[in-house]
Formats: C-alpha cells, sequence, structure tokens
C-alpha cells in the first residue's frame, strides 16, 4: 500500500474514533506529569545544592572553646586557601528597625550582617568598603519578620534604586536610632540572599555594637568562620582538636531529600502507570477493532498492511499527545514556581527548566509502547478466528 | 478469472470434544457469468464453504483452484477478483458510505484520490445511493447498508462475488432489490455465489447447490 494511502486511512481512523480523543488526552496527562515531574526533581535538586554552596548562612561555621582563646586560631585561619573570612560575636550582626518602610504591612524588621567587600555580586552603586556606616542591600528588599511565613510577595519588594547612596533610618535593637547609608544594591539572587538582611563591614557593626550595646564586648572563646564551601569545614577545623565548632544554620536535609525522593519515586510511578494504562487502552481500542480488522481483511488487506495500519494510527495519537504535552508541560514550568513558590524568598528564585533529556526519553517511552502493544495486540487478531470476527 | 475449482476439499471443526466435519470431500466447479445460490440447513458448512472460497478458511485437505492455480496470496485474491458480501455488512461504523466504498482501492497503486473517488460515486449512483454518500452506516436503512456493501464488493471490479445471507437483515422489499442488483450482475458476467436459507432467491439462481451432511450437490 502506498504511504498516502496508509497515511490517508490512519488520519481518518484517528480522528473518527472517539475514544482515540479520550486517549489523546490521557496520554497527554500523562507526559506532562512526566516531563513537568521529572524536570521539577532535576531542577530542585540543582536549586538545592546551589543553595547550599552560594548561600551566606550555609557556609558559616562557630567555633567555640570554654578553656582555650580561639583569636589565635581564628587569625591563623585567616589565610586558609578555603576560608574566607573570619570574625568575632560583636562584628557579626545587628538587627532593627528599618523606620522609613515600616507601613501596614511591613513591620520593617532588618537584619544587618558583617562581612568582607567582594561576597556579594554588586548590581547598582559600589561594594562595602572603608566607608564607616556603609551598607549593601538586596534587589528584592522587604524588611519584613513575616518574609517567611507568607508575607514575601514580588510586589511588595522595595525598589531601592532612589534611595542608593541615601541614608536609611534604622532604629537598632529597636531602641537606638541611626542613620547609615546605602552605598550598593546587590542581586540576592547570585547566593539567595534573604530580603530582610543588608550587609555592612565587620567595622560597621563592630563600632554600632559597642556604641550602643556597651555591656556587648567579644567574647574570645568564640569566632565565626565563613568557608568558601560548607564542606570544607571538617577538613580545615578537624586539626584544631580543642574546639568546638557547629554551623551557624543548619538545613533540614532530611526532609529536602524527602521531598526530591518523593518527586522522584512519584514520576516512576507515573512512568509505570503510563505503560500499563497504555497498554490496557491500546489492548482495549484494537481488540474493539476487531471487526473493522475482519473488513479489512474481506477487503484484501494482508496482515502487513493492517499492522501498519495500526502503527500509523497510534504513532499519529502519541505524536499529537506528545507535541501537545511538550506545549502545555513548556508553559507550567513556567507557571509552578510563579504558582507555588511565589511567597518564599528563597524558593521564588527556583526555575523549572524543562529537561531535553527528559523530552527526549519521554518520546523514546511512546515510540517503545506504540510498538509493544500494537504488536502484541494485532498478534492476538491474528490468532483470532475470521468468523468470530465477522460473524460477531 | 473465469472459474473457481474445489478439489476434494474437506473441512472438520473440533467443538466440545467431538469431530463436526463441515465440507467432506467437495468437488465442484464455479463459471463466471452464472448465478449460484447454496443452500442447507443451519450449520451445515454453507459459510464455511463461502469463507474457504475467499480464501479466510484454510481447509484440511483438499485445493480450490482459481483458474486453475492454487493462489497462495489469498488477501490479494480478495482485493481483485472477488468481492464479499455478508449477512451483518460488515461496514466501518467509521466512515462514510463512500469511505466504505473506497475501501479497497487503497490497496490499488494505480488509483489516485480522485479516480478513487469517481469510481465509488459511480458506483454508488448505480445502486441508487447518490444521496447517501457522506452518510454513516448508522444513518442507513438495512437495505442501503446492503447496498453499500455490495459497493464495495464490486469497486474492484472483480470476477465473483460471495454472499453470505446478504438478505438475513433485510424486509422483502430489500431482499427483492439486493437480489435483483445480484441477478443483474450475473448477466453482467459477474459470477454470484450466494449462500441462503431464502426460498424466494430460487428464481434468480441458474444453479441451485445443496449442502447436506458436509456434501455438496446440484438440486435436481
Amino acid at each position: 500500500m502506498k504511504i498516502n494511502n496508509l497515511f490517508t486511512l490512519a488520519i481518518n481512523n484517528t480522528k473518527r474514533k472517539k475514544t482515540n480523543i479520550i486517549f489523546i488526552i490521557l496520554l497527554m496527562l500523562i507526559n506532562i506529569a512526566i516531563i513537568v515531574g521529572f524536570s521539577s526533581y532535576k531542577s530542585l535538586f540543582s536549586f538545592w545544592n546551589d543553595w547550599l554552596d552560594k548561600s551566606y548562612q550555609f557556609n558559616l561555621v562557630n567555633i567555640n572553646s570554654g578553656s582555650e582563646d580561639v583569636i589565635s586560631i581564628a587569625e591563623s585561619l585567616k589565610d586558609n586557601e578555603f576560608v574566607r573570612d573570619v570574625f568575632f560575636n560583636d562584628e557579626y550582626y545587628l538587627s532593627g528597625i528599618a523606620s522609613d518602610f515600616v507601613d501596614k504591612n511591613i513591620d520593617g524588621n532588618i537584619k544587618i550582617i558583617g562581612t568582607i567587600p567582594k561576597t556579594k555580586k554588586i548590581i547598582y552603586g559600589q561594594d562595602l568598603n572603608n566607608e564607616i556606616n556603609g551598607i549593601i542591600c538586596p534587589n528584592n528588599f522587604l524588611p519584613d519578620s513575616q518574609i517567611y511565613l507568607g508575607n514575601y510577595n514580588i510586589d511588595k519588594v522595595i525598589d531601592l534604586k532612589n534611595i542608593l547612596n541615601k541614608n536609611i533610618n534604622i532604629k537598632l535593637m529597636n531602641e537606638y536610632n541611626t542613620s547609615l547609608k546605602l552605598i550598593g544594591i546587590f542581586d540576592s539572587s547570585y547566593d539567595y540572599s534573604s530580603p530582610d538582611v543588608c550587609y555592612a563591614t565587620h567595622e560597621t557593626i563592630k563600632e554600632l555594637n559597642h556604641k550602643y550595646q556597651p555591656e556587648f564586648s567579644k567574647n574570645p572563646n568564640e569566632a565565626f568562620i565563613l568557608f568558601d564551601n560548607i564542606n570544607n569545614a571538617e577538613k580545615v577545623l578537624s586539626k584544631y582538636q580543642r574546639i568546638d565548632y557547629t554551623p551557624v544554620a543548619t538545613i533540614k536535609t532530611d526532609i529536602a531529600s524527602k521531598i526530591l525522593s518523593i518527586t522522584n519515586i512519584s514520576t516512576i510511578i507515573l512512568i509505570i502507570i503510563f505503560f500499563i494504562f497504555t497498554y490496557l487502552i491500546c489492548s482495549h481500542n484494537i481488540i474493539k477493532d476487531s471487526k473493522n480488522i475482519g473488513i479489512l481483511k474481506i477487503c484484501g488487506y494482508d496482515l502487513i498492511d493492517i499492522k501498519k495500519l495500526y502503527y500509523f494510527e497510534y504513532i499519529i495519537i502519541f505524536l499529537i499527545s506528545f507535541i501537545l504535552s511538550i506545549i502545555i508541560s513548556l508553559q507550567l514550568c513556567n507557571i509552578i514556581p510563579i504558582y507555588f513558590f511565589n511567597n518564599n524568598p528563597v524558593l521564588s528564585f527556583l526555575n523549572i527548566h524543562p529537561s531535553i533529556i527528559i523530552i527526549f526519553i519521554t518520546l523514546i517511552l511512546n515510540i517503545l509502547i506504540v510498538y509493544f502493544t500494537v504488536k502484541i495486540n494485532i498478534k492476538k487478531i491474528e490468532e483470532m478466528d475470521i468468523s468470530e470476527i465477522i460473524y460477531e | 478469472m473465469q472459474t473457481i475449482t474445489i478439489r476434494n476439499f474437506s473441512k472438520t471443526y473440533v467443538k466440545n470434544n467431538q469431530k463436526i466435519i463441515a465440507l467432506n470431500k467437495i468437488n465442484y466447479e464455479f463459471i463466471k457469468g452464472k448465478f449460484y445460490v447454496i443452500m442447507g440447513k443451519s450449520g451445515s458448512g454453507k459459510s464455511t464453504l463461502l469463507n474457504s472460497i475467499a480464501g479466510l478458511i484454510e481447509g484440511d485437505s483438499g485445493t480450490i483452484l482459481y483458474d486453475n492455480q492454487n493462489l497462495t496470496n489469498t488477501a490479494k485474491l480478495r482485493n481483485e477478483n472477488v468481492g464479499l458480501v455478508y449477512q451483518n455488512f460488515l461496514l466501518n461504523e467509521n466512515m462514510t458510505a463512500i469511505e466504505n466504498v473506497m475501501l479497497p482501492t487503497f490497496l490499488n497503486k494505480n488509483l489516485d484520490k480522485i479516480k478513487r473517488y469517481k469510481k465509488a460515486v459511480n458506483i454508488l449512483k448505480e445502486l441508487d445511493l447518490s444521496n447517501r454518500l457522506n452518510h454513516y452506516p448508522k444513518e442507513l436503512s438495512g437495505g442501503e447498508q446492503q447496498r453499500v456493501a455490495v459497493a464495495r464488493a464490486l469497486i474492484n471490479n472483480p470476477d465473483f462475488i460471495l454472499a453470505d445471507e446478504p438478505t438475513g437483515n433485510l424486509d422483502e422489499k430489500n431482499e427483492e432489490l439486493i437480489f435483483k442488483i445480484l441477478k443483474k450482475l450475473a448477466n453482467l458476467g459477474k459470477g454470484i455465489i450466494v449462500v441462503s436459507h431464502n426460498k424466494a432467491i430460487k428464481k434468480y439462481a441458474d444453479t441451485i447447490l445443496i449442502l447436506e451432511a458436509g456434501d455438496l450437490h446440484e438440486d435436481k
């Protein structure tokens, strides 16, 4: 049979059978679930690792010793290739209320963390320098204590460009009014910085701490080490047997890995369902179509023609569902992070990238299932008694 | 193709561990241009014989020769030399009347889309179905459906038409119409072999054959 004739017949068969439309829709849903499921898993996995690698807080370790002065240890670590910054408790942290931004939706809570220059990706203004009272803030700046409890929204983010190089009024420790100059705006997506955290030099933090909290003094038994990667902490600190060290922030990796495993397992289950379901529907359709197969036989079609016709028909079905799946999956990959994670300052940086490999694997799965289900079911028809088909 | 010759053809079925002899060493020669009616009781093997001639059922022994030749490609035989008509019409419900009629022509590499369509339209017109071309089987009456089936059997201009109880599902008026069409085809030179237990067909037949106890013989 000529290929165009085969194509005409297959197209006719595909569009006229109502079950095919249902079949296309269901297959499309399964393909979408596979593409979006695995792409989400892959993107979440990369996001997770990137977050752990780049985030300031996850690479910061607190060292302390009850019996030993850690100052000398801290000094010796400053030149270590894996260490980016070493500082003490009075150079670390301040909190307050950025009163200029307080309104009915924003409570103004802000944290100012001490750091060294070149740890942030500055996009406007300049990096931290010797200027005392200079701070740099994130481009998604939102001073609020509830940002991780649902009060984060991209629409609420304050555009700091207009106040660059101007003073921001901050009531430190909710008591002491001071002004800090916004000298730069950094890209928060680069290291997943929190929207309520600005950075100043250690000298600035130390000066402000000593000015407003004279009782708050340097603790000689405690220091903070910022590593280039938290995985190097063990390697570097294991030689100092008399000190204890703890990461400043730990992430609940067990929950995260559970989420990732669930995403992965769900997708694998979906693939299995996909195989079973497709096989059952194909079988049902072909067996239901046995009368039409009998008609083809009495019209002079041999088994090879009939097989070709069914392969063509199912290839058309799978191609239509596959193309629609890709179009919808691409849209969903864009929509899902906006819809689900827009209210989380960190997860809002998550982008789900549809993976080409996953799309390719889905295509191969589609081709395999078409081939085997049609092959197996045509064999059933082949074994059927023709009179059973004709006189059913 | 001028003749279909059956030589010592036998077919046995096994049902509930019992051997049922449907056809027992049958010998007969069907000639093009004649109207044959095969009669017999239900279960006497009439449909088995017809489907064996069409190459849809393989016999246990014996041969069926087409112009004295043993054909191995029975699909080609059904497409080019033998047209089949059944009691239950066997029309594809998802296709219109004209699409059903065109179905056998898709195997013909020499027919393009337009020729195929024109040919089907002409046959359907001859069978008085020109106003039913784009109707689906469920939109047609029984008589119309059977005429579509006849048109489909005729589309590739076969030498023989084999019909298994073609009027079994029709009223008297349509029954007569179908018999007349088949008779007309026989007069035009086609070999018509009809399996039926409808006595009304006898008057159209050139030869009446009786199949009983696996044996085929002419009705004297």
